[in-house]
């Protein structure tokens, strides 16, 4: 597993880890089921304290996107059921995430269609292509 | 991780001739953390290993590691504890082979591994006399003596001081591999930011003898911002941020550190004053710079 860790960057590492994880679920790099490296086997690929990636790993089991298995591991997750989602219901998560974008954007002076496409171009780099399409492939 | 701390320094004070090395330190190191200990030269970093290690008697103040006084040490509490000086070795002339037998079988839990793989990782032959290794590899022996009896405490003065990129890293995986179990507390001061920054969990920083800064890295950088104000007109000479570091003036521009960012409050100082506000994460090298100049709050408009 590739991660890119710039420990001198502002955003803890633990942060870093969360979210670099977050994409690989999110695009299918990491598909369900696939086991993760061992704490200790990433802390030394990647020169880092276990405690750090300890606690990336704790706090993405505690948001679902991987599963600690007393024993045997870390196992990544499937992706939350976009059907679950259809009523149009907003998770709390995204609804935040979704305010601080709005925040910045206006406060950067962009306009509504722009913002939307700074999300739509965002979206197409973490997920290539929608996640059924690819389930019918195969 | 309990919260029983591996080190407790209360106002540690110490003076060399009429020169305070240390002025009222305190210093709490919970059991289990990673502390990288940092501060300019001359701040005390060395002298507050010292105290830790008992090798040196504070003229005021209390030391207590592992819940002791470590003056009074008996055996057992020594073998509890390991110490990398900041420079020199014992016995130049003796072969690595020898001082390694001298020191292992004062240590009941001495680690016969460790200590090969230790010899392997740093190509360093048993045979060679310790002043025929290159400076890196003293300093490998003396952490392989500092860590092979399995220390609960680890204190290491400047480890990585002086190594090449290569062997600094292994020195960083070394101390990796130690920790991670929760059980072992390492304690380690460095210039070398970007290594603090992998190996360490907490930081604390040391300033004219006196503690600055402590917490958990990432506490610490979630809570620092670098915030450019940018005002219409002329910037006003002082702002009231909460957490205000560092203060500098550029052309209409103010850049405020801070530790302690209060997005709201920002804002809210921002927009009273009339500045559109721009906040940027920083890393630790950027921070200690900003905390370190002329005590805290510059202004560099004449620049």
């Amino acid at each position: 597993m590739f991660l890119p860790i710039d420990p001198s960057s502002g955003l803890p590492v633990y942060r870093q880890i969360m979210e670099q994880v977050r994409r690989m679920v999110v695009a299918g790099r990491l598909a369900a089921g696939e086991k993760l490296p061992s704490v200790r086997d990433l802390a030394v690929t990647l020169g880092i304290n276990p405690l750090t990636v300890g606690k990336a790993y704790g706090e993405l089991e505690r948001l679902g996107v991987v599963e600690m298995r007393r024993g045997l591991g870390v196992f990544a997750l499937a992706p939350r059921d976009e059907v679950a989602h259809a009523r149009g219901e907003v998770p709390p998560g995204v609804g935040a995430a979704a305010r601080r974008l709005v925040l910045e954007a206006a406060q950067a002076g962009l306009t509504l269609p722009q913002t939307a496409r700074a999300v739509e171009s965002e979206w197409r780099d973490v997920r290539p292509r929608p996640a059924i399409t690819e389930r019918k492939h195969r | 991780m309990t919260n029983e701390a591996s080190v407790e320094l209360e106002g540690v004070t110490k003076f060399f001739r009429d020169v305070p090395a240390l002025r009222g330190l305190d210093l709490k190191v919970p059991r289990g953390c990673v502390l990288g200990l940092l501060g300019r030269n001359g701040a005390g970093k060395s002298t507050a290993l010292r105290c830790m290690a008992g090798v040196e008697r504070p003229d005021a103040g209390t030391v207590r590691v592992l819940g002791l006084d470590p003056l009074r040490f008996d055996v057992a509490a020594r073998r509890r504890v390991g110490y990398l000086a900041e420079t020199g070795v014992p016995f130049p002339a003796a072969r690595v082979s020898r001082l390694i037998a001298l020191c292992a079988p004062l240590y009941p839990r001495w680690n016969d591994a460790l200590q090969d793989e230790l010899l392997r990782r740093f190509g360093i032959s048993p045979r060679a006399r310790l002043k025929e290794l290159s400076l890196g590899q003293q300093r490998a022996v003396g952490l392989l003596l500092a860590i092979c009896p399995e220390p609960e405490l680890l204190i290491l003065d400047e480890p990585a001081a002086n190594l090449d990129t290569v062997v600094r890293r292994e020195f960083l995986e070394t101390i990796i591999g130690l920790v991670g179990d929760g059980d072992r507390t390492v304690i380690f001061s460095s210039h070398i930011l970007s290594d603090v920054e992998r190996v360490a969990d907490r930081i604390a920083v040391v300033h004219r003898g006196a503690l600055r800064l402590e917490g958990a890295l990432d506490d610490i950088k979630d809570a620092a911002r670098r915030v450019r104000l940018t005002f219409a007109g002329e910037p006003p000479a002082e702002i009231a941020l909460p957490g205000l570091v560092a203060l500098r003036r550029r052309g209409r521009e103010l850049l405020a550190t801070l530790i302690g960012y209060d997005e709201a409050e920002t804002a809210r100082v921002a927009a009273a004053l009339g500045a559109h506000v721009e906040a940027q994460r920083l890393g630790l090298e950027e921070l200690f710079i900003d905390l370190e100049g002329q005590h805290g709050i510059v202004d560099r408009s004449a620049a």
